[in-house]
């Protein structure tokens, strides 16, 4: 049935003018639109078609077009946006104050990543939720720990035994509720990011032979501390023998030729995240301002607890993040040597054990 | 094989309409221009950079030309090449020094156009406005309304309550 002529005679432009508006603000568009397209046209258009005048219009924004089925033109061919804002990107933020959330989220990952302090990113991510939401996410925490990393730490060659110290701290909260047997359930898991497998520390303490003179090397410390956590280790026997053999080897440990730089530590142990960088930030610091830190190791080493903030610290983490698993705790290697034995020796159903809840001790 | 000197310019023209006419060597450090000029050969029309107006363009281009002489990254650039390099230049630091609104503009220019450097500078430049200030003055800085709640809050605190100061 064809339309009357009448009908176009009362239509308003103004109410084709709306219609078209709905379709631009589906692309995302508001702006008000103007449309030419002569009331002749118009008209000898839905004559010849049968189509609504609001449809029509639409054509006018591609002219050259060749329409045959009108009725399904729409589905076929969308006209092309007939405007281009003259200011894409400053127009609507002059009208709304908040640039830096106007960002797309890469940008804003981009600019967590150049963040100069770990600090600073723990800030960051309390501003806000979007900022949260982003912060939060492990590649943009992975993203700045790499950047960091590499910004900051390339000639610690020195500051490496405080930095596994540190590292320890962070490995040790993470892994926490992780038990030597089994994997837990715990949410802090370290896991290998590329694997999925949880970090398996082992490597550092392989072919370190060189003598270390000065006392209890640092890395017996390091080593003490990697070993309580308590990775989910291939065999959970390898924790026992790890400290057995720390003891053997402390003093007899090799740095890579190079040295340990924060760079090949953190290759080995690919812990980068940002809470860990944190840890480190602090190390310097207190490096800077106390530059005591042969009597500090000492102090760890002699299991004062109470007296050494850091112990302490690790002491009341361990009781917030208290494995669920059900453990038995040697409180010593001795100790749990004879477990070992003994479990070995019966025909029970091995025990599980893990050493996390066991008191902090350096062997 | 193209050598640079095919040709000596090119034109890129705005969202806004304008042509601006620049020494090819200098567009090239935008990756994007780069590889379409690559890609095309010989390019006579301006190009149309859809993205960016006039004054950014303007702002872009003088950032490129200042740094045209600049070693250009390696292809498998990563973030090792952002090693030990947390101070922005002095210059940059001057051209960087523009409103919130036209820094996020060069910024999302930057990263339209493909020019690693540039984006580097910008987002670093937003970093250090950011640094050593608290929540509360980051969301002055930026406008930026508080829609945690005081729970939220809380639980924030709590999750990074290990690595605050002991």
């Amino acid at each position: 049935m064809q339309p009357k002529d009448s009908r176009f005679d009362r239509m308003e432009l103004e109410r084709v003018g709306t219609f078209l508006d709905a379709d631009r603000s589906r692309q995302g568009e508001k702006r008000k639109q103007e449309f030419q397209i002569s009331r002749d046209e118009l008209k000898r258009q839905c004559l010849t078609t049968g189509v609504l005048p609001s449809l029509v219009v639409s054509i006018a924004a591609v002219p050259n077009v060749q329409i045959n089925n009108w009725s399904n033109w729409k589905a076929t061919v969308y006209p092309p946006s007939p405007f281009v804002p003259t200011k894409t990107l400053a127009a609507p933020w002059s009208s709304q104050p908040l640039p830096i959330l106007r960002l797309p989220s890469e940008l804003i990952i981009q600019i967590f990543s150049r963040i100069s302090t770990p600090q600073t990113y723990l800030t960051l991510i309390k501003v806000c939720r979007q900022l949260y939401t982003i912060g939060s996410r492990s590649f943009t925490r992975r993203l700045f720990a790499v950047a960091w990393f590499n910004t900051y730490c390339n000639d610690a060659q020195d500051q490496a035994p405080r930095v596994i110290e540190y590292l320890a701290r962070y490995i040790r909260l993470h892994c926490i509720q992780g038990n030597g047997d089994a994997p837990c359930s715990t949410v802090n898991q370290l896991n290998n990011l590329h694997t999925g497998v949880p970090v398996h520390l082992m490597p550092l303490y392989h072919g370190n032979t060189r003598h270390v003179s000065e006392g209890c090397s640092w890395r017996a410390h390091a080593f003490a501390e990697f070993t309580i956590p308590c990775f989910r280790v291939q065999q959970s026997e390898l924790y026992a023998r790890a400290i057995e053999q720390v003891e053997l080897t402390m003093e007899h440990v090799a740095a890579p030729q190079e040295g340990w730089t924060m760079e090949n530590i953190s290759r080995l142990l690919e812990v980068p995240d940002v809470v860990f960088a944190d840890s480190l930030v602090r190390l310097f610091h207190e490096l800077e301002e106390e530059q005591t830190v042969k009597s500090r190791r000492c102090d760890i080493l002699a299991n004062d607890c109470n007296d050494h903030r850091y112990l302490a610290g690790m002491q009341l983490m361990r009781d917030q993040y208290i494995c669920c698993c059900t453990v038995l705790n040697p409180t010593s290697i001795m100790e749990r040597q004879k477990m070992v034995a003994e479990q070995e020796a019966s025909d029970a159903q091995p025990r599980r054990l893990c050493s996390i809840t066991a008191p902090l001790k350096f062997y | 094989m193209a050598t640079p000197s095919t040709q000596a310019t090119v034109k890129l023209q705005s969202n806004d309409n304008v042509v601006i006419e620049v020494e090819r060597a200098i567009a090239e450090r935008s990756v994007l221009i780069k590889n379409m000029l690559e890609d095309c050969g010989e390019v006579t029309d301006a190009i149309p950079i859809s993205n960016v107006n006039e004054s950014i363009l303007r702002k872009v281009i003088e950032w490129c030309e200042h740094h045209k002489n600049d070693p250009v990254a390696a292809e498998n650039e990563n973030d090792d090449s952002r090693k030990k390099t947390t101070d922005i230049d002095e210059w940059d630091q001057k051209f960087m020094n523009v409103d919130q609104e036209m820094l996020f503009e060069i910024i999302l220019a930057a990263n339209f156009l493909d020019i690693k450097p540039l984006l580097d500078t910008g987002c670093k430049t937003v970093a250090n406005m950011i640094k050593g200030k608290s929540p509360e003055e980051i969301r002055k800085l930026f406008n930026i309304q508080n829609d945690f709640t005081p729970e939220e809050e809380e639980q924030i605190r709590r999750e990074n309550e290990w690595a605050e100061d002991r």
